[in-house]
């Protein structure tokens, strides 16, 4: 074994590079390695094998309310041809035969779910009655569509008018397996059409625009297609084109080593053209239709958040630094009720905050209610349904409060697939689970989490949208390169100060930043703390509460926090006529120079070890310390350093004292104070 | 850009399409060996994190589809193992976030089958060291699983959980702080 093996004790004893006890270190990785080796895993490749090509978990809507079809149970089940389809008024399912043969491919649609059978033909199916949609049965042998937009406009685009007039058109999109050589088609009854070196078809709400990406070899010195938009308009019978810069140009994209667009969707009132590049996870963007200009929505480069939405759907995307999103799939934190949902309609950004624990979330384009679904273990009565899984309705995207209404649909599957309402047995499980759950019951609200505070109308965190600097960075790259439209009143200003015009202004494109979270001021802020045992109930409660505030950066919290008689110093914050705005005033230097301010300082500090003394508690403990314990290198120094700074660390180990930003809570949970200096 | 129109009869001309089956295959075929190598170790680094074997190979199994998506980007880059652990540690992470959050709703705690149980482990040290391991916070887990279980070095997790070495130190230090705690007070 290596030196550098965790489970090599240290011959001469003490602690090994990592400052761990070197005995204790080979104990734990003994340990550790012991309990790994003693899981055996069941799992097979044949359970993966039957997965692949899933395409991720959005419910969609269906005609009937009570019926909707998930994507990803359609599609991940579905391996053999629809042979049989029953149930009764409120119940649909779709009896999957086993064929091996098959290629698993199907996705619902509106009102339609998409099979491809073992014949190698593709079906559009009425998802609430599981009947072949006309001419679907002449459809041509396909091979593994990824089936992109459903129109089922009565109006076909004028651009692709030889389709005939009724039914719907499905728009199909081929990867070649070869790059810049995608192609689209376009179904309507046994009409098909195709357009070759295209991809990511989307349809307007309304069905009667087109949307999609022309593809051509890259220019020299370019790896990723050129990329143009295309949107066929049917009520005008127009194109129009929107040449991709970032895939034009090569000093473009070295610069900022962003992909061609893909996964097109279209707003509601279809003025805007989302879409989304690949740079480390997926970053949306917008096209103005009306005028070409495009906007990044991501504040900066640690946001990613979700693509768009399928199809017509107002979800924008989810946007938080902790989340990580991949082609529609989270995969961090994404269940964490803070995380804000970001919604754009017609060039009007609104942010709320996500009903808790929910899964995954679509708007339905006509009500524009939300969807959202909750997974459910152990519910699964069945065996081999894996677990049953539920729907709710939000009365709508603005309300604070979640409703749950008489919309609760569980979906089970396994040899087949049953889309139906929730039995009452179901209802009580749920019930157990979310104490004041209530379907059929308006009254009966699920009310967001308790930072969400009450109030009328949209439950939009006071903030003003405030650009990123790094917004600004891509914005002025897009002026330089041409890809902005300026307004003429605008254009004789430098490049930085018209995007921070442009990007204060609202409309569409507006650059928007997450708000709720303290800006990180130079430091890791930890997102949470564990409430602390071994602190008194109440000054733990108000040192969580105190946290949260800072957090959230929630001043008129704080402010509630201060006792009567806090006591506060503050020599640089003159002339301030209370702790609060002499906080603010500071808060604001800080910012102002992207350095830690009170609320970084704060959240630090409460996230460290508190001093016990003459019934107050102190944050940090190293206030207690004696000079001989200020040794550099000490695991909890490096720990305040990482709240404090290196400087003010530095001043510290002269000192042999911290007589730096501390707080004080009583033992009755007052907040004493925030004071700095000896 | 070509249209191809109907043919006098009504019928469908065919669509000029290029089958995905090969690249598909291939594709599988290196996922299928990836799953060879590195599944049950992926499987027991989720356990170590989630306690629950299920859960863990729902993670691992995830994993794989994720993968599969991006499997081509992915395997440019050259860090598909990299890439596979991050999917592990983060999908561990959301599913202890949403167990929380259940927890909150739930009257009484949630039942899960043991990730690894102490009856098979040999020693009761051991079984204590993993007692406390799963009563630390997941962060603190997460680096004390990475620096004995998966051997990376500070710098590694660092990277890996995208937070600073001093942090790593920290998280690490109040990590075998509480495993010495218990394990002092078994003795």
């Amino acid at each position: 074994m290596s030196t550098d093996d965790p489970r090599t004790p240290n011959p001469i004893g003490g602690p090994d590079d990592d400052g761990v006890d070197a005995e204790l270190a080979a104990t734990i990785g003994r340990s550790l390695h012991e309990a790994g080796d003693a899981i055996e895993p069941t799992g097979t490749w044949n359970d993966v094998a039957g997965r692949l090509g899933e395409r991720g978990r959005r419910p969609s809507w269906a005609t009937a309310p009570r019926v909707l079809v998930a994507i990803a149970a359609v599609a991940a089940l579905v391996a053999g041809a629809v042979s049989m389809i029953g149930g009764d008024e409120d119940e649909v399912i779709l009896d999957i035969g086993a064929d091996p043969g098959a290629t698993p491919t199907a996705v619902a649609g509106p009102r339609s779910i998409v099979a491809m059978a073992s014949d190698g033909r593709t079906r559009l199916l009425d998802a609430t009655t599981g009947a072949a949609l006309a001419g679907s049965e002449a459809w041509p042998t396909l091979s593994a569509p990824q089936v992109r937009g459903i129109s089922a406009s009565h109006a076909a685009p004028a651009g692709l008018g030889e389709l005939p007039p009724d039914g719907s058109t499905l728009a199909l999109s081929f990867d070649s397996g070869r790059a810049c050589l995608g192609s689209i088609s376009l179904q309507r009854g046994g009409s098909v059409f195709t357009i070759d070196h295209a991809s990511d078809p989307a349809f307007s709400v309304d069905g009667d625009q087109l949307a999609y990406l022309e593809l051509d070899d890259p220019v020299e010195g370019m790896t990723q297609c050129q990329s143009t938009f295309v949107i066929l308009d049917g009520a005008t019978g127009t194109t129009a084109r929107y040449e991709d810069l970032y895939s034009s140009d090569p000093s473009i994209s070295s610069l900022l080593h962003f992909s061609s667009p893909s996964d097109l969707t279209w707003s509601t009132d279809g003025s805007l053209l989302g879409f989304t590049r690949s740079y480390e996870g997926s970053t949306p963007y917008l096209l103005d239709v009306a005028s070409g200009a495009e906007t990044n929505l991501s504040p900066d480069a640690a946001h990613v958040p979700e693509r768009f939405a399928d199809r017509s759907w107002r979800l924008i995307g989810l946007a938080d630094a902790d989340t990580w999103w991949l082609q529609g799939e989270c995969y961090a934190e994404c269940t964490d009720p803070a995380t804000p949902v970001l919604f754009v309609d017609a060039g009007e950004a609104t942010l709320i905050e996500r009903p808790p624990d929910e899964i995954n979330l679509s708007v339905d384009p006509a009500s524009g209610r939300l969807l959202y679904e909750r997974v459910s273990d152990g519910l699964c009565a069945d065996p081999p349904c894996s677990d049953l899984r539920y729907w709710q309705v939000a009365p709508s995207v603005d309300s604070e409060q979640f409703v749950a209404l008489d919309d609760v649909v569980v979906a089970a599957w396994g040899p087949s697939i049953t889309v139906r309402p929730a039995t009452d047995e179901e209802i009580d499980a749920i019930h157990e689970q979310q104490p004041g759950y209530s379907p059929n019951n308006p009254d009966a609200v699920t009310t967001l989490p308790p930072h969400s505070t009450s109030g009328d109308g949209p439950q939009v965190p006071d903030t003003t949208w405030m650009p990123s600097p790094a917004a600004i960075t891509n914005c002025v790259r897009f002026i330089e390169y041409g890809g902005v439209v300026v307004p003429e009143d605008l254009k004789d200003m430098p490049p930085a100060s018209i995007c921070e015009e442009m990007l204060a202004l609202a409309g569409p494109g507006v650059v928007v930043a997450p708000v709720g979270q303290c800006p990180p001021g130079g430091m890791e802020l930890p997102h949470d703390i564990a409430p602390d045992t071994a602190l008194p109930a109440r000054v733990n409660e108000t040192r969580l509460a105190i946290f949260e505030a800072a957090r959230s950066c929630n001043w008129d919290a704080l402010e509630e926090l201060m006792g009567d008689d806090f006591t506060w110093s503050f020599g640089d914050a003159p002339g301030a006529a209370s702790a609060r705005s002499a906080l603010e005033q500071l808060q604001a230097a800080a910012d102002a120079a992207g350095e830690r301010g009170p609320l970084q300082l704060i959240v630090g500090l409460l996230s460290l070890d508190a001093l016990d003394r003459d019934d107050a508690w102190t944050w940090p403990a190293q206030m207690g310390w004696n000079s001989a314990a200020f040794v550099a290198g000490h695991p909890d120094l490096d720990e305040l350093a990482e709240v404090v700074g290196d400087e003010t660390m530095e001043e510290v180990l002269d000192l042999q004292a911290y007589l730096g930003w501390r707080l004080v809570i009583l033992e009755d949970g007052t907040w004493s104070a925030f004071v700095a200096g000896d | 850009m070509a249209i191809m129109s109907p043919t006098a009869d009504g019928s469908a001309s065919p669509p000029v399409v290029v089958p995905l089956a090969s690249a598909r295959t291939q594709r599988h075929r290196e996922l299928a060996e990836l799953f060879r190598r590195e599944h049950r170790s992926l499987v027991r680094l989720a356990a170590l994190l989630v306690d629950d074997v299920g859960a863990a190979e729902e993670i691992v199994q995830d994993a794989f589809v994720a993968l599969d998506r991006s499997w081509g980007e992915v395997r440019e880059r050259g860090r598909v193992d990299a890439y596979m652990r991050s999917i592990v540690l983060n999908g561990a992470r959301a599913r202890m976030r949403r167990r929380v959050v259940e927890r909150k709703h739930q009257p009484a705690p949630a039942r899960s089958a043991p990730g690894a149980d102490e009856a098979v482990l040999r020693s009761a040290e051991a079984a204590e060291v993993l007692a406390a391991v799963r009563t630390l916070p997941h962060r603190q887990r997460e680096v004390i699983v990475l620096r004995y279980w998966s051997d990376l070095p500070l710098t590694g997790i660092a990277d890996e959980l995208d937070i600073s070495v001093g942090s790593v130190k920290t998280h690490l230090h109040r990590a075998t702080a509480a495993v010495a705690a218990r394990l002092e007070g078994t003795r």
